[in-house]
C-alpha cells in the first residue's frame, strides 16, 4: 500500500483542498492516520512555540504613528487616485533591471541578483515581473509610473551618495557589488553593500524621492526641491551626501 | 479604505509576523507600520484577504532587505522581548524565557522562505496564499511547509537539549 506523502498529510491537516483518494486512502489506513494525529500534535507544539515569540500589542499608539508617517509622507504631490490607478497596470511593463558592471564606479562590478515586487490591479502585491538587462548599472524606473521612489538601504555612515539629474527619461540606482534590487511601480528600492552609491533622477520628473534607511533624503514636487538631509556638495547636476550616523 | 477599520482589522496580526521573523520588537513595529502606510499611500484596494495577503508580502519584503547582512540576524538572536503585562514567578519568568530563546534559535535556523513559510501559516494563511507571497507553486506548499515544519521541530528539541 503506498502510503499518503507528509505534504499531503500536512494538507489534509490543514483543510486544504486535497485529492478524493487521499481521504478514501485516510480512511482505511491506520498508520497514516497516526501520522496525521502526530501532524495536529506537531501543530500545537510549533503554534506554542511561536506564541512565546509574540510582544506587547500597543494599538493605538501604532495607529497614531501610521497616521503620522502618512500625514508627512507625499502630501504636496499626491496623484489623484484615478490617475494613478490608471498607471498602475502599465507600470509594470516599463520596469527595467540591469545587471553587469557598474560603470559609474570604476573597479565597481556589480553582481546584482534580483527580485521583484509589484502591484498588479491593486489587490495584491506578489511575485516578480519582466526583468530585463538594459546595459550596466543597476535599475531603471520608467517616469510613467508617475512619480519615482528611490529607497536605499544598508548604506553605511560615511558612505557617499550622489543624486545626478540627468535628461534620461528613467531613474537608475548604480552600486557596488553585492547590492540587490527590487521594484514596484514607479519605485526602485536597493540593499547596497558599503562603498559609494550613485542615484540618477530624470530632470523631467514630476514627482521623486530618495529615501535611505528609513530616512527621507530629499523629494521633489510641484513645489520644488525639498533637501532633508544636510548635503555635502550641491549643484544644479548633482546632490552629494554623506550619510550620517544612524 | 477606511483607516481604522483597516487598521483594526490587520495590525494586530501584522505585527505579531513581524514580531516573530524578526525578533525585535521596534523593528516589528516599524515593518507593519510600514506597510500600511504603503498600503494607504499605494491605495491598494481588494478584498479582505487581498489587502492581508498585500500587507504581509510587503512586510516580508521589508523584513528581507532590513535583515539580509548576517550580523543583523546574529544581532537579533540576542534579543528577546519580554511582555510587560503579565505579571509571573521568577521561576515561571525563566521558563518563558527559555522557551523563546529556543524558538528564536529554531526559527532562525531554518533557510529565509522556509521561516516566512512558517509564519505565514500559522498568521493563518492559505497554501494559496502563501503560494502567492512566496512566489512558489501551491502544490508544492504542502511539502514545502512540511520540511519547514520538520526542521523548526527538530531545532526545537536540539536547543532544548544543549540548554
Amino acid at each position: 500500500m503506498n502510503h499518503l506523502e507528509e505534504g499531503t498529510m500536512l494538507a489534509i491537516r490543514d483543510r486544504e483542498l486535497i485529492p478524493g483518494d487521499a481521504r478514501a486512502h485516510l480512511a482505511e489506513c491506520g498508520r497514516c492516520r497516526t501520522t496525521l494525529e502526530e501532524l495536529e500534535r506537531r501543530a500545537e507544539m510549533i503554534a506554542s512555540a511561536l506564541c512565546t515569540l509574540d510582544g506587547p500589542l500597543v494599538v493605538e499608539r501604532a495607529k497614531a504613528a501610521v497616521r503620522a508617517r502618512l500625514d508627512a509622507r507625499w502630501d504636496a504631490d499626491r496623484v489623484p487616485a484615478g490617475r494613478w490607478r490608471a498607471h498602475i497596470g502599465r507600470a509594470a511593463a516599463v520596469l527595467l533591471l540591469a545587471a553587469g558592471a557598474a560603470y559609474a564606479l570604476p573597479g565597481s562590478p556589480v553582481r546584482a541578483w534580483l527580485e521583484g515586487s509589484v502591484e498588479g490591479d491593486g489587490a495584491t502585491a506578489v511575485g516578480p515581473t519582466s526583468q530585463e538587462a538594459v546595459g550596466e548599472g543597476a535599475i531603471e524606473v520608467d517616469l510613467d509610473a508617475g512619480r519615482i521612489q528611490v529607497v536605499l538601504s544598508g548604506l553605511p555612515p560615511g558612505s557617499t551618495l550622489d543624486v545626478v539629474w540627468t535628461d534620461r527619461a528613467t531613474a537608475r540606482i548604480v552600486a557596488a557589488a553585492g547590492s540587490s534590487f527590487s521594484f514596484g511601480e514607479g519605485r526602485a528600492e536597493a540593499v547596497v553593500p558599503p562603498g559609494p552609491v550613485r542615484v540618477e533622477l530624470p530632470r523631467g520628473a514630476s514627482a521623486v524621492s530618495v529615501e535611505v534607511d528609513g530616512r527621507m533624503y530629499l523629494r521633489r514636487a510641484a513645489d520644488g526641491l525639498e533637501i532633508l538631509v544636510p548635503a555635502a556638495e550641491h549643484t544644479a547636476e548633482r546632490i552629494r551626501f554623506i550619510a550620517p550616523e544612524r | 479604505m477606511d483607516f481604522d477599520a483597516t487598521f483594526d482589522e490587520h495590525y494586530p496580526q501584522l505585527v505579531r509576523y513581524c514580531q516573530r521573523l524578526t525578533a525585535d520588537g521596534d523593528v516589528a513595529e516599524d515593518i507593519a507600520q510600514e506597510s500600511l502606510v504603503r498600503l494607504f499611500t499605494h491605495e491598494v484596494s481588494g478584498s479582505t484577504a487581498g489587502v492581508r495577503s498585500w500587507l504581509f508580502t510587503t512586510a516580508t519584503h521589508l523584513v528581507r532587505d532590513r535583515y539580509r547582512v548576517d550580523e543583523n540576524r546574529r544581532r537579533l538572536l540576542e534579543i528577546h522581548p519580554v511582555r510587560p503585562n503579565e505579571p509571573e514567578s521568577a521561576e515561571r519568568s525563566l521558563e518563558r524565557a527559555e522557551e523563546r530563546a529556543r524558538a528564536r534559535v529554531a526559527l532562525d535556523a531554518l533557510a529565509p522562505r522556509d521561516r516566512e513559510m512558517l509564519l505565514m501559516r500559522y498568521s493563518g494563511f492559505s497554501y494559496k496564499e502563501i503560494a502567492e507571497g512566496l512566489g512558489v507553486a501551491t502544490t508544492s506548499v504542502g511539502t514545502l511547509l512540511a520540511r519547514a515544519e520538520s526542521r523548526f521541530a527538530e531545532a526545537v528539541d536540539d536547543a532544548g537539549e544543549a540548554a
